[in-house]
């Protein structure tokens, strides 16, 4: 058994290579044309060029998580994961510190076209992927078969692998911090729950979060 | 008078400290006032001639060492004789200012030397000025006298935006109010801990006293980010409901004191988070990005966000709601 990685559509793959020149080193930034005029008050981190994230033959591979997103409203109304919603894809490019990013794409309006919208740099890029890999040491990876997902749940800072079974095997979360440390107390990083287990506890974070006024931010 | 001037490697980038050699005279800032003096940002500028030896008569240009021309502007460190420029040592010419600028008249920045008008700390007789340089690639600049150091030695820091992790779950507003506060005054670096405890203090003045440092979970609780920047006084204005226009984030950026953005973010479905923006960049074809700071991120990464996005799909699932203008 494995851990499997579900084929992202095509438009969106595409969406990734063509639209990831633009948000690295140049001089060359593809379909963004010439660089106009940038500022930045760090320079760290440094952008990674197009030829850090490819293989020496030029072909940049990408390992790509669909990510689904939880909120707290149907948290608190004791939704299942089933209400997590479809936000796009992740992919990885490069595989080595300091060269490797990981850009994300969704499907924008007007006309729903997949599309490049963020790219993010940086150390805690190479420790996500990292983790990722490390999934597949887990027993349950070794005995079933599982779709790799990310679940976000951004009014809580928690994210989280979601192991979606192919057959009759019970969904799994190992949280993964999207920083260095599990912000989350009463979850342990990369330790395993269940998906009742999971939900308890972030009914639990939920219903302390929404005890506070909407524009505090945490 | 004499300037000893110190370069060392500090936590978050570059130190230039400038000592006078004779502190028992007066303070070498021309107004006998010392001064703490931001380089920065740092730009990158595809606009300008790409051939560093391009930019003569007319130029201009910002650029480290651009050398003589008549051209005017630029901006940067050491800039060559003609006029205008400012920078760090402007050579000669009329206009400059920086640090040490030229002989000539006009001029202002540090030590004030010989010829008419000049102020400062010895702007030195001469023209200043632009000149080539400008490479197309890198500036460092523009000078910023950011503030006063009361009685104090004049010190240098450059403009560095500091990433720095969320220590707590909810504290992403403790942790942009310390890299806002940071950005301006790098010696003096807030905990955390100790902003939270002065923003809970006067959110909930009937609670128990707040021990925030000593236990950081009783205080790991939402709060509003103006509170915050109101307690270490870098708050400007509150925007509530507005967002800026991406040329009013260029503004805020590149400004005469460079500043950060800072913006809340509301989740679709419930909750806010507190980020900073602290760069742009825009392209030929119309593409422009923000270079956005997340507390949540790893210290040291960073996103590259599309403005257009960061308006309402900020991480796939947010919207800038409001937007917190700061000062030194």
């Amino acid at each position: 058994m494995s851990l499997e990685k579900p084929s992202a559509p095509s438009a969106t793959v595409y969406a990734f290579h063509a639209g990831l020149p633009a948000f690295l080193a140049g001089p060359l930034y593809g379909q963004a044309g010439g660089l106009v005029s940038a500022a930045s008050l760090n320079p760290n981190p440094a952008l990674p060029t197009l030829a850090d994230v490819t293989a020496p033959d030029g072909t940049l591979e990408h390992d790509q998580q669909q990510v689904f997103v939880l909120g707290l409203q149907d948290i608190q109304a004791g939704r299942t994961l089933a209400a997590a919603t479809e936000a796009g894809w992740r992919f990885f490019a490069g595989n080595a510190p300091g060269k490797v990013v990981v850009g994300y794409t969704s499907q924008r309006p007007p006309n729903a076209t997949w599309k490049l919208t963020t790219v993010t740099v940086g150390p805690g890029v190479f420790s996500s992927l990292q983790q990722s890999h490390g999934l597949n040491a887990l027993q349950q990876v070794k005995d079933n078969l599982y779709d790799l997902r990310l679940l976000k749940i951004p009014g809580l800072n928690v994210e989280a692998f979601w192991l979606f079974p192919r057959f009759d095997a019970p969904a799994l979360l190992v949280p993964s911090p999207a920083g260095p440390d599990q912000l989350q107390e009463a979850l342990a990083s990369q330790q395993t729950y269940t998906e009742p287990d999971f939900l308890g506890i972030v009914q639990t974070l939920t219903a302390k979060r929404l005890d506070y006024p909407p524009q505090y931010g945490s | 008078m004499g300037i000893d001037i110190k370069v060392s490697n500090g936590t978050d980038g570059l130190i230039i400290s400038v000592q006078n050699a004779n502190s028992n005279s007066a303070n070498s800032n021309g107004d006998g006032s010392g001064g703490a003096i931001v380089i920065g940002p740092i730009v990158i500028d595809d606009s300008v001639p790409v051939d560093p030896s391009s930019a003569g008569p007319g130029g201009g240009g910002p650029g480290i060492s651009p050398g003589p021309g008549p051209g005017g502007g630029g901006t940067g460190i050491s800039p060559g004789p003609g006029p205008g420029g400012s920078g760090i040592s402007p050579g000669p010419g009329p206009g400059g200012s920086g640090i040490s600028p030229g002989p000539g008249p006009g001029g202002s920045g540090i030590s004030p030397g010989p010829g008419p008008g000049g102020s400062g700390i010895s702007p030195g007789p001469g023209p200043g000025g632009g000149g080539f340089g400008s490479g197309g690639i890198v500036v460092i600049g523009p000078i910023v006298i950011a503030g006063a150091r009361a009685g104090g030695v004049p010190y240098f820091v450059p403009s560095t935006f500091p990433l720095k992790h969320q220590e707590e779950a909810n504290w992403c507003w403790a942790a942009v109010t310390q890299a806002v506060r940071a950005f301006f005054y790098p010696a003096a670096l807030l905990t955390q801990c100790s902003i939270a405890g002065t923003v809970l203090a006067a959110e909930y003045p009937a609670s128990t006293p707040f021990s925030c440092c000593q236990d950081p979970d009783q205080c790991d609780i939402p709060a509003p980010l103006q509170d915050a920047l109101t307690v270490t006084n870098n708050l400007r204005s509150t925007m509530q409901g507005q967002v800026l226009t991406f040329e009013q984030i260029k503004a805020e950026l590149t400004g005469t004191t460079p500043k950060p953005v800072c913006v809340r973010i509301e989740w679709a479905n419930g909750g806010a988070h507190f980020i900073a923006i602290y760069g742009y960049r825009e392209f030929t074809s119309g593409i422009r990005q923000v270079l956005v700071a997340d507390p949540l991120f790893q210290d040291g990464t960073a996103a590259y966000v599309l403005y257009e996005d960061l308006l309402d799909f900020y991480d796939q699932y947010g919207r800038w709601s409001d937007t917190f203008l700061v000062k030194a």
